[in-house]
C-alpha cells in the first residue's frame, strides 16, 4: 500500500496562544507516541480545537514549541507542515468534483498526472468511494462527504492526522459506525492521530490515551480508564462522568488518617496520605441499604434520608442527604430490586478504596 | 504588526498599491476641488470669499434654492407613487404584487437624462397628453414646465429606492407587533400611526435620503430639460464656458458633496441602532387580508395608473426612437428604421466606445474589488477597513465633483508618448467610471467573499496550497457568481454614467454612449437618432440587470446546495 505513512511523534512544549489580550492556551506540555489515536476532549471553549489548529499552522502564532517529527514547526506556515487536518464541517470545495478534491493535495506539490489518477483512486478505494469520483460534493450525504473529507487528507501521506470534531455533524448511527472506519483506517495506516471531541465517549472509545483540557490548561493525561478511576482534580472528575465532591480536610488522630467532610461525615483514609481539602466518589461506588443492615468490613455507613429518584433507565439514581451533605447514589437497575422511596430513613455505604483523593 | 509575515507581504503590496489609486483617482482630486473653493483666485490666499460671492449672487441663491426644492419634491413624489405600492403588497393578498416588483425594477433600467425629452413630448404643454386633455376638458397642465419637469421625471425614476426600502422595513414588522397593540386596546389608523409608521421609519428614511441626493447631484436631466437655474448645471456650465479657474464650479462642488454627506449620514443614523426586525419564526410580515371586490378595482386601477407613468418614459422613448416627426400631435405622424440606420452609420463610435470604457471600467471594478474584499476580510493588515471606507467614499462624491477634480488635477500631467494632457485623454473617462462604480462592484465582491467559509481556504493550505495558490484555486472561483454580478452592474450603469463623463469627454471620437444621446437631444432633429441611442442603451442596460439578478439568483441556488446535507441519503 503506497499510502503507508511514516509514524511521526508530536512533542508540545510550553505552548501558549492568545486571541488579543485573552490567553486562550497556557503552559501546555503534551507528547503524542508515533502512531498513537490520541484526543483532546474539553467542554467548549476549553482550547482543545485551538491547539489543534496551532498544530495544523492555524491561529495567531503561539509561543513555545511544537515538534514534529523533531522538526521545530511552530514558525511555518500551514502549506509546509505536512499535516492532515480533517475539518468539523468538512470544508470540500463545492466548486470541485470528489476527485478534483481529493486530487488537490498532490497537484500542489506538483506530482505527475498519472501518479495523481493512481493514487487518487486508491485514496478513494480505501474510504469505499470509487464510485463517486465525478459526483460533487453536495450529491453527496454527510458520511460520504466525511469519508471524501478523510481521503482527500491521508492522500497527502501527513505526519499526522488532525481531526476537528469529525462526528459531530453526522447522526447517531453513522457516528459510530464512522468512529470504527476512522480507527481501523488509522490501524491500517499507522498515522499519529489526534482527535479533538468534547464527547467523553468518543474519547474514550478511541484513544490509547487523552488529554483534558479546560480554560486553556491541560489538566490530566492518561488513558481513558486511568483518567475516569484516578482523576487529578475537580474538573477531570465530573467532566468525565458524575462525580459527588466533598470538601473537608484530613485530620489524623494516632495512626489513623481521615477525611472529615464540611458536612460532617468522616471517611477513613489510608495511611500517610498528604493533606488535602477535597474527595471525589463516583454515585456507582455508593450503595444504599434499609437501615439496621451489618456493613461489610471494606465499607462504613451514614445514616441518610432520600431526597430525590430518578430513574435513568440502566440505573436508578437517588438524591440522599447524609450528615450535611447532598449525594448522588446509583443502583445498577434490575427487576425486583428494592425502590427506596422519598423520605426514606436508608444507611449509606461508601468503601474508602474507592474514594479519589483530588488535588485542586 | 510591525514586521509583516512572509504570506502578509503580497496583499500589504497589493493594499498599498489600491491606496495609491484611491488617493490619486479620489483622494486628492476631491480634496483638490475643497481646496480651490477655499482659495483666492487672484491672491491664492485661503479665503471664504468664494462662498460669500456665491450666495451674493441672486443667480446662484436661486439656483441652490431649485436644487433644495428639486430634491425635497422629488422625495415627496417618489414617496406619494412608493407609500401605496408598498401598503398594498404588505397589507393585502394582492395578486398584482409581481406588477408592483416590476415596477420597483423597470425604473431604474433607463438613465433618467435619457427619457427626459420623451416625456416632455407625451407631458410638455403641446404634447400627448395635453393635447388630449384640451381637447376633451379644455384644460392644459404644467407637468413639464421649468422645474417640475425635472421633479417628474425624478421621482418616476427614483421611487424604487423608497419603494424597496419601505417594502423591506414593513416586510420585517412580525404580526405580533401589530397583535400586541391591538390585545392592548389600538387599532386601525391609530395603531397605524404609534406602531407600523414608526416601525417602517428608518427603511423609509434610508430610501428618501438616497432620492434626495441622486436628485440633488444629478447633471443631466436638468440639462435635457433646459433647466439650468440648479446647482450641478450651473457647476457644469462654469466649467465648460468660462473655465477651470472660475471658482464658483468649485464652491458649488463643495455644496453638493456637503449635501451627499449629510444624506449618507441621515441613511446611516436612520439605519443604525434600528434595525428593527422584529419578524420572529414562524411569524412574518403584518396581517394580510384578501381585498373586497370594489377595493380590488380601485387597487388595480391605481397600480395600473401608476404602471403606466412608470412606463411613460420607456414608451415615449420608444415612440421617438422610431417616429419620423413628433410635433404638435398625440403620436407621430409615421413610423421608420431610418434614426437606427443612422445611428448604426454614423453614431457607432457612441457605442464602441462605451462597450470599451465600460468593460475595462467594471473589469477594474471587480479586481479591485475583489482584492479589497479579501485584505478586508482575510487579512489583518494595520489599515484595511480604509480601503473599504475609501473606496466606499465614492459614493459621496457627485460626478460633476469628480469631474471637475480631474480636470483641475490632471490638465496639468501630460501623458508620456500621447502627447497631451491626461485630463483630456479618453483614459481618464475610464479612471472616472471606474471609480464611480466601484462602490457598487465592491459591495458585491464583499457579499461573495462572506459567503466563502474561511475553513474551505484553510482545508487548501493544510493540504499545501499557499495563501496565493488559495485565492486562485479556491476563493475567486467560489467567488465568480458575485464577481460577475458585480462586473454586470458596474457595465450597466458605467454605460450611461453621464454626469462625470460629460466633463471629460475632450472630443466627439472618444465620446460614449451617455454624451452621444446628450449631444443627438440637443436639436430638435437629433432627437430621433438621440431616442435611438436611447434605446440601445435601455436595451443594455435593461440586459444586465436581467442577467446580474439570474446570476446572482443561481449562485445563491448552488450555495443553498453545498451545505453539509444530512444523512437521509445513507439512513
Amino acid at each position: 500500500m503506497s499510502l503507508q505513512a511514516k509514524s511521526t511523534e508530536v512533542i508540545i512544549e510550553n505552548l501558549g496562544l492568545s486571541f488579543g489580550d485573552t490567553q486562550v492556551l497556557k503552559g501546555i506540555d503534551l507528547t503524542i507516541k508515533a502512531g498513537e489515536f490520541f484526543s483532546f476532549l474539553g467542554p467548549s471553549g476549553s482550547g482543545k480545537s485551538t491547539l489543534l489548529r496551532a498544530i495544523a499552522g492555524f491561529g495567531p502564532e503561539p509561543t513555545g514549541r511544537i515538534l514534529i517529527g523533531g522538526q521545530e514547526v511552530a514558525k511555518l506556515p500551514p502549506w509546509e507542515r505536512n499535516v492532515g487536518m480533517v475539518f468539523q464541517s468538512y470544508a470540500l470545495w463545492p466548486h470541485m468534483t470528489v476527485a478534483k478534491n481529493v486530487a488537490f493535495g498532490l497537484e500542489e506539490r506538483k506530482v505527475a498526472r498519472p501518479e495523481i489518477d493512481k493514487r487518487v483512486k486508491e485514496a478513494l478505494d480505501l474510504v469505499d468511494l470509487a464510485d463517486y469520483a465525478q459526483r460533487r460534493p453536495s450529491q453527496l450525504s454527510g458520511g460520504q462527504q466525511q469519508r471524501v473529507a478523510l481521503a482527500r487528507t491521508i492522500i497527502i501521506e501527513p505526519r499526522v492526522l488532525l481531526l476537528d470534531e469529525p462526528l459531530s455533524n453526522l447522526d447517531a448511527n453513522l457516528r459510530v459506525q464512522m468512529r470504527r472506519d476512522i480507527l481501523s483506517l488509522q490501524k491500517k495506516l499507522n498515522l499519529t492521530t489526534i482527535f479533538v471531541t468534547h464527547d467523553q465517549e468518543e474519547a474514550n472509545t478511541t484513544s490509547a490515551r487523552m488529554a483534558v483540557l479546560n480554560n486553556g490548561i491541560l489538566q490530566q493525561v492518561g488513558a481513558p480508564i486511568e483518567l475516569y478511576d484516578a482523576p487529578a482534580n475537580r474538573f477531570v472528575a465530573s467532566f468525565l462522568g458524575t462525580a459527588n465532591i466533598l470538601e473537608g480536610e484530613t485530620k489524623t488522630n494516632g495512626e489513623l488518617t481521615a477525611f472529615l467532610t464540611s458536612g460532617g461525615l468522616q471517611i477513613p483514609l489510608k495511611q500517610g496520605t498528604d493533606h488535602i481539602t477535597t474527595i471525589a466518589i463516583r454515585p456507582q461506588n455508593i450503595s444504599l441499604h434499609a437501615p439496621g443492615g451489618s456493613p461489610s468490613e471494606a465499607e462504613i455507613r451514614f445514616k441518610a434520608i432520600v431526597e430525590e429518584t430518578e430513574f435513568l433507565g440502566s440505573t436508578l439514581r437517588y438524591g440522599v442527604k447524609a450528615g450535611g451533605e447532598t449525594m448522588l447514589v446509583d443502583h445498577v437497575h434490575k427487576p425486583g430490586d428494592r425502590v427506596f422511596a422519598i423520605a426514606e430513613q436508608v444507611d449509606m455505604a461508601i468503601t474508602p478504596d474507592h474514594v479519589t483523593l483530588l488535588h485542586g | 504588526m510591525s514586521v509583516l509575515s512572509k504570506s502578509e507581504r503580497g496583499p500589504a503590496a497589493v493594499g498599498l498599491l489600491i491606496a495609491v489609486l484611491l488617493a490619486l483617482f479620489l483622494l486628492i482630486p476631491v480634496l483638490k476641488v475643497i481646496y480651490v473653493a477655499f482659495l483666492d483666485a487672484n491672491t491664492g490666499e485661503l479665503t471664504l470669499i468664494n462662498f460669500k460671492d456665491f450666495f451674493a449672487s441672486s443667480l446662484f441663491r436661486e439656483s441652490f434654492y431649485n436644487s433644495l426644492y428639486v430634491a425635497a419634491m422629488s422625495v415627496v413624489f417618489a414617496t406619494l407613487i412608493a407609500l401605496p405600492l408598498a401598503y398594498f403588497t404588505t397589507r393585502f393578498n394582492f395578486s398584482g404584487a409581481i406588477i408592483i416588483q416590476t415596477l420597483g425594477i423597470i425604473p431604474l433600467i433607463m438613465p433618467p437624462f435619457v427619457g427626459a425629452v420623451a416625456m416632455k413630448l407625451l407631458f410638455g404643454s403641446n404634447g400627448s397628453v395635453n393635447l388630449l386633455l384640451e381637447e376633451y376638458f379644455g384644460i392644459n397642465i404644467p407637468f413639464m414646465e421649468g422645474l417640475n419637469g425635472v421633479i417628474l421625471v425624478e421621482s418616476i425614476h427614483y421611487f424604487p429606492f423608497i419603494l424597496i426600502n419601505l417594502s423591506a422595513a414593513l416586510v420585517n414588522i412580525d404580526r405580533s407587533m401589530e397583535e400586541s397593540a391591538q390585545n392592548l386596546g389600538s387599532h386601525g389608523f391609530r395603531m397605524f400611526r404609534r406602531i407600523v409608521f414608526p416601525l417602517a421609519m428608518p427603511g423609509f428614511l434610508a430610501g428618501a435620503a438616497l432620492v434626495f441626493i441622486k436628485v440633488f447631484d444629478d447633471l443631466g436631466t436638468p440639462l435635457l430639460l433646459d433647466v439650468n437655474k440648479m446647482l450641478a448645471p450651473q457647476a457644469y456650465l462654469r466649467i465648460t464656458s468660462i473655465g477651470i479657474s472660475d471658482p464658483m464650479g468649485y464652491v458649488i462642488s463643495v455644496i453638493l458633496i456637503a449635501f451627499s454627506l449629510l444624506s449618507l449620514y441621515v441613511s446611516l443614523m436612520a439605519m443604525k441602532g434600528k434595525d428593527y426586525a422584529t419578524a420572529q419564526k414562524g411569524g412574518g410580515g403584518l396581517s394580510k387580508r384578501d381585498l373586497k371586490p370594489h377595493e380590488k378595482v380601485a387597487t388595480y386601477a391605481l397600480v395600473l395608473f401608476i404602471l403606466a407613468v412608470v412606463l411613460s418614459p420607456h414608451l415615449g422613448l420608444l415612440l421617438l426612437s422610431f417616429g419620423t416627426v413628433w410635433s404638435f400631435a398625440v403620436l407621430p405622424d409615421a413610423y421608420t428604421f431610418a434614426h437606427y440606420v443612422k445611428v448604426a452609420s454614423e453614431a457607432s463610435q457612441y457605442i464602441s466606445n462605451t462597450l470599451l470604457y465600460a468593460g475595462i471600467a467594471a473589469l477594474f471594478d471587480v479586481i479591485l474589488g475583489t482584492a479589497i474584499a479579501y485584505i478586508v476580510f482575510r487579512t489583518k493588515l494595520t489599515g484595511r477597513k480604509w480601503l473599504d471606507y475609501g473606496a466606499t467614499m465614492a459614493l459621496a462624491v457627485p460626478g460633476v465633483v469628480l469631474g471637475i477634480g480631474y480636470l483641475r488635477t490632471f490638465y496639468t500631467i501630460d501623458v508620456p508618448f500621447v502627447d497631451q494632457p491626461l485630463a483630456t485623454w479618453w483614459v481618464i473617462i475610464v479612471i472616472a467610471l471606474t471609480v464611480r462604480r466601484l462602490p457598487y462592484a465592491l459591495r458585491s465582491c464583499v457579499a461573495a467573499i462572506q459567503q466563502v467559509s474561511p475553513m474551505l481556504e484553510e482545508a487548501a493550505e493544510n493540504l499545501g496550497a499557499t495563501k496565493g495558490r488559495t485565492v486562485m484555486r479556491i476563493v475567486v472561483p467560489l467567488m465568480s457568481g458575485g464577481i460577475l454580478a458585480g462586473f454586470v452592474t458596474s457595465f450597466a450603469t458605467a454605460s450611461v454614467e453621464l454626469s462625470a463623463t460629460i466633463m471629460l469627454v475632450s472630443r466627439e471620437s472618444d465620446a460614449p454612449l451617455a454624451f452621444g444621446i446628450y449631444e443627438f437631444m440637443q436639436s430638435a432633429s437629433g432627437r430621433g437618432p438621440g431616442a435611438a441611442l436611447g434605446m440601445i442603451a435601455v436595451v443594455l442596460v435593461g440586459l444586465g440587470t436581467y442577467f446580474s439578478h439570474k446570476i446572482i439568483e443561481r449562485t445563491e441556488k448552488s450555495r443553498s446546495s453545498t451545505r453539509p446535507v444530512n444523512e437521509e441519503a445513507e439512513a
